[in-house]
């Protein structure tokens, strides 16, 4: 299965098991270009596992991955050329200064010199810092840490950006910047998945997937989801999604 | 209602950086109290000089009838805590776990096993008492810490962002357990970044870079916001189309991003029709509404005032 010209992400009948327990069990979902896709579900429902064998860190037990036209399964190594990963709690070396963290992190990936040097420059003028070598990487206040960890994930121009958790510990005003930054990626054609416990955020995905015991119980859009569970925000949506297949897995 | 904890500009520096600067704190005895705000902006700091973990620089606090720096036992004895990250030995059992913390708070061996049964039917974590903690869900572990913190009987319970990273159905099981034991009479200071935990508070302390920016009960708050908020939507949009034109119409105004929509916080007009004008002449597809705010834009409202440089830009 190849995917079609306008859809980035394709999964098909994946199933992960670790022992007897089922971890992720037969989902199937496709991603557009450009859309911003919400990956939610209470903790243990499987959301980890499903994004780590998507970033070709874990093998599935059976099932598909495209993401970007690349096999995940076939060629696991060739897929984080395609994805960029993103959390607010872990993805920068904090005693490395910014800078140190963008040459590692360009490294890596194999970035051009000239490139990380210019990426350097833009990220200087933004935060109005006079040297990205001067300061600790877990001195920097927690706005531009962030804005760092998102530079960091895109040096590699990925087509798909994962964010875990990106803006736990923000404070409301640098959540708002940080999505307003994640909508102009989106319409530059970056396809953008994102897990987050604040389910305000959750509104600006186009869609959303919310997981359960290893299952995806739905994926529409934030106002279907409220229609659905005649919700009047998605907080309360999510309760009951989650609520009711608890009670349909029970009188099974 | 007396307070179980009072403190008065209490300031606390780590080195160059001000972490406190002059707090003042009232916790009502039995009262839920929410210490709302994101991180850096002081809720763990003020909680360790209520536990007596951290020395204050200056500043006045009584904490159970006693200052925290000079009776450290007593504060012990009566205050269970929750840190911030998961302090619980991850390769003990759940048992084990509750049995290590009964020992160091010397509880005895034969008043544990009745409050261990105790805090098993209020936890619900029974059936997993021989399962290692480290193997727990994300909501149980915050069972089995807050069942850690309450071994010994305390009067203040303190829990450091207990439900960060949880999701939004185990928060809501984990506050009716708060709601249960603030019903047995114990007071509670918990900080959350979520503003819908900060509802179910009795009282709130909004936090922002050291200073309380805003205090009272949360409906209160609500009812008493005088400014004028607006909410503004155009059908088939996503507001981040259109924010930045709405930034430029109220130029020096607080407009923000509100979920699907755009709220503004207008001082400079109250008039709707003259609102309505304005924007309607940018775009005829702009649909306004005057609301009443929730505490996300009070929240907002009042730290735009402060210095906004360290946000993610």
């Amino acid at each position: 299965m190849k995917p079609s010209g306008d859809t980035t992400i394709i999964i098909k009948n994946l199933i992960k098991k670790f022992g007897t327990f089922t971890a992720v069990n037969n989902i199937s979902f496709s991603v557009k270009k450009g859309e911003v896709f919400g990956f939610l579900g209470a903790n243990g429902a499987g959301k980890t596992t499903t994004i780590r064998m998507m970033c070709g860190l874990l093998e599935p037990t059976s099932g598909d991955i495209h993401v970007g036209g690349i096999s995940v399964r076939k060629t696991p190594g060739k897929v984080k050329q395609h994805i960029g990963y993103m959390s607010q709690k872990f993805s920068l070396y904090a005693d490395l200064n910014p800078a140190e963290n963008m040459e590692f992190f360009g490294s890596i990936y194999g970035v051009p010199a000239k490139v990380i040097s210019d990426e350097k420059k833009k990220l200087a003028d933004r935060l109005e810092l006079s040297s990205l070598n001067r300061i600790k990487t877990q001195d920097l206040p927690m706005g531009f840490k962030q804005r760092l960890g998102l530079t960091c994930a895109l040096l590699h121009d990925p087509e798909v950006i994962f964010l875990d958790e990106p803006t736990s510990g923000v404070d409301p005003l640098g959540r708002r910047n940080f999505w307003k930054e994640i909508y102009t990626l989106s319409t530059k054609g970056k396809t953008v998945l994102v897990t987050t416990h604040f389910m305000d955020e959750a509104e600006y995905c186009d869609r959303i997937a919310i997981m359960n015991f290893g299952r995806i119980i739905d994926i529409e859009s934030p106002d279907s989801l409220k229609e659905k569970y005649s919700s009047v925000n998605l907080n309360d949506a999510f309760i009951r999604a989650i609520k009711l297949d608890r009670e349909n897995s029970e009188d099974l | 209602m007396t307070n179980l904890i009072k403190a008065d500009g209490i300031v606390k520096n780590f080195g160059i950086i001000e972490a406190l600067k002059g707090m003042d704190l009232e916790v009502p005895r039995g009262s839920i109290t929410g210490l709302i705000g994101p991180d850096g902006a002081g809720k763990s700091t003020i909680m360790k000089i209520v536990l007596s973990l951290l020395k204050r620089d200056s500043g006045m606090i009584s904490v159970l009838s006693v200052d925290p720096d000079k009776d450290k036992a007593s504060i012990r004895q009566h205050t269970g805590y929750m840190p911030e990250t998961f302090s619980l030995y991850t390769d003990l059992t759940v048992e084990e776990n509750l049995k290590f913390y009964s020992q160091i708070h010397k509880v005895g061996r034969n008043g544990y096993s009745e409050k261990r049964d105790r805090l098993y039917r209020f936890s619900r974590l029974e059936p997993f008492s021989g399962t290692r903690a480290g193997n727990l869900s994300g909501g149980m572990k915050q069972k089995l810490a807050l069942s850690c913190a309450l071994i010994h009987d305390p009067e203040l319970l303190v829990l450091d962002e207990p439900t960060t990273g949880v999701d939004p159905l185990s928060r809501q099981e984990f506050w009716n357990m708060l709601h249960e034991l603030q019903n047995r009479g114990i007071t509670i200071l918990i900080s959350t970044p979520y503003m819908d935990e900060a509802l179910k508070c009795n009282y709130i302390f909004m936090m922002h870079r050291g200073k309380v920016v805003e205090k009272g009960a949360p409906v209160s708050l609500i009812k008493d916001f005088s400014e004028n908020l607006f909410e503004f939507e155009v059908p088939g949009k996503r507001p981040q189309e259109y924010i930045d034109l709405l930034k430029e119409i109220f130029s020096g105004e607080a407009v923000f991003l509100s979920g699907k929509r755009v709220h503004a916080v207008l001082t400079g007009i109250s008039d709707y029709e003259e609102v309505k004008k304005r924007v309607i002449s940018s775009d005829a597809a702009f649909q306004v509404k005057k609301i009443l705010p929730e505490l996300e834009d009070l929240f907002i409202s009042r730290i735009l005032s402060e210095d906004t440089n360290e946000t993610f830009r």
